[in-house]
């Protein structure tokens, strides 16, 4: 057993093994059981090999392999074309090759393969995580690469790091300017994208009770929003997404009235603010409430509300306006405001209610304030796990009977109470509050701050933003939804946990990913654009970039063989001058050290007089010095000579006990 | 290899004087002049007649006093009854090696105007300007300035010297064999020109070539520095000191047999060529230039 580890040790198998396995590993998410069995196998099966070096696959073998992968991988994927097929085929294919690979050059192949499996990498995911994955794994290849060399049996492990290392700091400057300099195209290049078109949670169009409290459940971040002006303050982050209109008794939906553009009064200047959503697979835009403008060629509906022309597949960035106290001095039209008060002829305790209230108030402002007043004042409870609603006037249901709701509960109730008595009202989606990061100051919102509100038509005032929630949970207002449900059973995991530490360190890295989010991947064709614009002083078409790209890169490539070349010398030569100091290092204690001012040919004949049975290696060793140093014409390997030579060379004993003979 | 002959023949009428003999065939194949500074009778006249049978070129000797006149070592333009014109008479510079014994003797004016030729290879009388024959060698003899009756040549003119030697007293062997042996002047005749001028031309051409790479030039540069610091001397080593360095140890290492120069042809021809351009300060003559410029480069690691 032990004899076979030391054999697996020293096959530099092992190391092109362990290589492939850390570069697959990312890719082990999107490819099936099956094909991870078999990268595993292969390779145990390769490693068997170096035990028992008889156990190869044969040719026939090998091809049978072969079919066999490139069948069930076009079965798996419907074919070979696509990202998934083809970096699936390139993983596979690879671990074949590792099978019947044999010799050095088969290794060398091999690392060069994993760097390209890293790069199909990239096609899956951008973050900020897996770019430095990979740039260890590229790191560990170039280890693997350096001790795959001829040469590496003469360096120690220390110095392939450090040169890794180098080269891996060199092609950082070029990265850049491939990164900067490299023409971007609109649109997106891959479309058959796993991971961007898979099921996310999230809002959806219609609202019901129970479907916001599943969102709590979940802590996938919405959007960020960074603040140009001051940040509001927490009780006043309502984030809109859509607003619902039609009620059927049981669901809110989102059918759009053609509601006549509002005249909209500021009162104070409002807040500026930036908002990066990250990829939703819907159209939805969140604006702070009240929004007044917002840039990227949108437009804000008239329910103030916002779409994006194509659906969000990745980060998607605008700013906006809003305003914080306003006004709105026009009518609701006709056709708007039946609809805002279109019932359901059912819940006819709650009609009677609100119709009682109507009886007894004169402006529609008191009958709001009974009908907070009503929730605040009649044991109402706010839990994310009520009590199933079964009747068909759920509403009736749940304001005399359970009187245990989340927002949606609220939201719903309170409109239809509010068009019983005559208000034109209506449901609006999205999102209140966020979690402000400290380190940049960046508000970012979660699902699990999905929320609903309403909206009340009051003449001459306009849509009045009202939260029943806010008089039922203040706290969900005030703080945030963790303290509003404290104390309350099976709540999800992450509104539990409270540790500050952990928290810090989460928002620390937030803020990391933000400013990678910021710089690299929302670095698209228009900033490029920008960017080369501010840089160069003039405005430049894709044309130009194109143009600049191939005069940078024909620059870099020219500098880059310069800075080589020039330095490529200079440490040759450091490198000699190192050798040639060891050299005379070896007889300091011999009492025959070289004098300051002694050149290199006296002091030949200075020691060979003295080491006349090493005098041939000796001259033979100054010689290559002298050549180095002070001849015209080099051989090209006696810098390698000349250092191996010094390294090889060892004053015999007998020699350094003599006195010396001067 | 011929430069390794003419030695070797010198060696036979100079004795015991192999270095300077090394230094002086240095300084023909640079094209530079030599100065000798020695006493009277330390062969130092035997060295130039030896060199220019060597190497088999026209030799004259010019005695310099002090009553010696500019026209008598360029020459003079004498009216011509015949042709009722002037014509230039060429005086005794107008020889490939001029032996111009104790310059120290004759006075500036008279140094200036071989020291000017030298410089330009030409001369230029009346308006006329006369080149000097190729290869043109002048080695001038001096008797140490403490003498009586000697103008000590100014700084600005040791300068085109390329080397300065000092001949030195024969060690005992030689001065016996010399003792036993016959007149060295009488053996001169027997000794073989072993060069053509044109292959002298030739070989001042190829130790031209020889290879000085940056590490050597990095050393001259270094002492050259280190002359200009050295608060012993009034002032450090002229850039043509520092190429004259780099021309004699390419003369040197050609000599030697060898295509590169080496920090110890460097060192060979230092003190040759660099110690008569160095002055000290004369309150600080504690130690002598040679000592002080000694000192500079054995503080020069290499």
């Amino acid at each position: 057993m032990r004899q076979h580890i030391d054999k697996l040790k020293s096959d530099p198998v092992s190391s092109v093994i362990f290589l492939l396995l850390l570069v697959s590993i990312p890719h082990f998410r999107y490819i099936p059981w099956w094909s991870i069995l078999s990268v595993f196998s292969l390779l145990s099966w390769r490693l068997f090999i170096v035990i028992k070096p008889k156990a190869g696959a044969g040719k026939l073998i090998t091809v049978l392999f072969t079919l066999l992968f490139s069948l069930l991988i076009y079965n798996h994927a419907g074919g070979f074309s696509g990202i998934v097929a083809g970096s699936h085929l390139l993983l596979v294919m690879t671990f074949l090759k590792l099978l019947e690979s044999r010799c050095q050059r088969d290794y060398m192949l091999l690392v060069i393969l994993s760097l390209f499996i890293i790069a199909t990498n990239l096609l899956f995911s951008q973050t900020l995580p897996t770019a430095l994955y990979m740039l260890c794994c590229v790191f560990i290849t170039l280890v693997t690469l350096l001790s795959l060399s001829e040469k590496s049996s003469r360096i120690t492990l220390f110095e392939k790091l450090k040169t890794a290392l180098r080269l891996t700091a060199f092609s950082l400057p070029l990265m850049l300017v491939l990164f900067v300099f490299f023409p971007r195209i609109s649109g997106q290049l891959w479309h058959t994208n796993d991971e961007q078109t898979r099921a996310r949670s999230g809002l959806s169009d219609s609202m019901e009770p129970g479907k916001i409290s599943q969102l709590v459940y979940s802590n996938e971040r919405v959007f960020r929003a960074d603040f140009a002006t001051k940040q509001p303050e927490k009780k006043q982050l309502y984030w809109r997404a859509l607003t619902l209109w039609h009620y059927d008794g049981k669901t809110w939906e989102n059918n759009k009235p053609s509601e006549t553009q509002t005249q909209i009064h500021l009162l104070d200047t409002g807040y500026k603010y930036t908002i990066t959503v990250e990829a939703s697979n819907n159209k939805w835009l969140y604006l702070l409430d009240l929004p007044v403008t917002i840039s990227n060629s949108l437009s804000i509906n008239t329910d103030f509300t916002a779409l994006s022309p194509k659906t969000i597949r990745s980060l998607f960035q605008y700013s906006a306006h809003s305003a914080s106290r306003y006004y709105m001095s026009n009518q609701l039209d006709s056709r708007s405001r039946s609809r805002a008060l279109k019932l359901p002829g059912i819940n006819t305790n709650t009609i009677a209610l609100a119709q009682d209230w109507k009886r007894n108030s004169a402006t529609p402002e008191a009958i709001i304030k009974k009908a907070l007043t009503h929730f605040t004042t009649q044991n109402f409870y706010y839990t994310l796990s009520p009590a199933k609603l079964r009747n068909l006037a759920s509403v009736d249901e749940f304001l005399f009977e359970t009187r245990q709701g989340f927002c949606e509960h609220y939201a719903s109730s309170f409109a239809v109470l509010m068009r019983a008595a005559g208000i034109p009202s209506r449901v609006v989606l999205g999102y209140l509050g966020g979690e402000a990061n400290p380190y940049n100051n960046i508000i970012s919102v979660d699902q699990s701050m999905a929320h609903a509100w309403n909206e009340v038509w009051i003449d001459n005032r306009g849509w009045i933003r009202i939260d029943p929630t806010a008089s039922i949970a203040p706290h969900r207002v005030s703080k945030d939804i963790a303290t509003a449900l404290k104390g309350q059973q099976n709540l999800p995991l992450h509104l539990q946990l409270d540790f500050a530490g952990l928290q810090k360190i989460r928002q620390l890295f937030d803020a990391i990913d933000n400013k990678w989010n910021q710089w690299i991947l929302n670095y698209n064709e228009s900033t490029q654009k920008q960017f080369i614009e501010i840089l160069s002083g003039k405005s430049v078409s894709l044309h130009d970039i194109s143009y600049l790209f191939i005069k940078v890169i024909l620059g870099t490539l020219v500098l880059t063989v310069i800075v080589y070349f020039l330095s490529a010398k200079r440490q040759k030569n450091d490198a000699v001058t190192k050798a040639y100091q060891k050299f005379l290092h070896k007889f300091e204690n011999s009492g025959f050290s070289k004098r300051k001012n002694e050149g290199p040919a006296d002091y030949t004949k200075r020691l060979e007089s003295r080491f006349p049975q090493q005098s041939r290696e000796i001259s033979r060793i100054m010689n290559l010095y002298i050549e180095l140093k002070f001849r015209k014409i080099k051989n090209a390997d006696s810098a390698d000579r000349f250092i191996s030579s010094v390294r090889h060379f060892r004053l015999e004993p007998d020699n350094i006990n003599d006195k010396p003979n001067s | 290899m011929p430069v390794s002959k003419c030695i070797a023949e010198s060696a036979k009428i100079v004795l015991g004087k192999n270095k300077e003999i090394k230094l002086a065939i240095c300084c023909l194949l640079s094209q530079g002049h030599l100065l000798i500074e020695d006493l009277p009778g330390v062969g130092k006249t035997t060295l130039a007649l030896t060199l220019s049978k060597v190497f088999g070129l026209a030799f004259t000797r010019l005695q310099f006093t002090s009553d010696l006149l500019p026209a008598d070592v360029t020459g003079i333009s004498v009216f011509d009854n015949s042709t009722k014109r002037f014509s230039f008479h060429p005086g005794p510079i107008f020889n490939q090696v001029l032996l111009a014994d104790e310059i120290n003797r004759a006075t500036p004016k008279t140094q200036s105007a071989l020291l000017e030729a030298m410089e330009e290879h030409k001369v230029s009388v009346d308006g006329e300007t006369h080149p000097l024959p190729q290869p043109f060698f002048v080695i001038a003899t001096q008797n140490p300035s403490s003498q009586v009756g000697t103008f000590a040549l100014p700084e600005s003119q040791l300068d085109r010297f390329l080397m300065r030697i000092k001949m030195g007293y024969p060690d005992k062997v030689a001065e016996k064999r010399l003792l036993s042996a016959q007149d060295p002047r009488q053996l001169l005749d027997q000794i073989k020109t072993m060069l053509t001028a044109d292959e002298l031309l030739g070989m001042q051409q190829q130790s031209k070539q020889v290879h000085v790479s940056e590490n050597i030039i990095n050393y001259i540069l270094q002492i050259v520095e280190k002359t200009r610091h050295e608060a012993g001397f009034i002032h450090g080593l002229s850039p043509r000191a520092g190429m004259a360095l780099k021309r004699a140890s390419q003369s040197w290492a050609f000599v030697h047999n060898r295509d590169y120069v080496l920090p110890e042809d460097i060192q060979a021809v230092y003190s040759a060529v660099c110690e008569h351009r160095l002055e000290r300060h004369y309150e600080q003559a504690e130690s002598s230039v040679q000592q002080l410029s000694r000192k500079i480069l054995d503080s020069i690691e290499v």
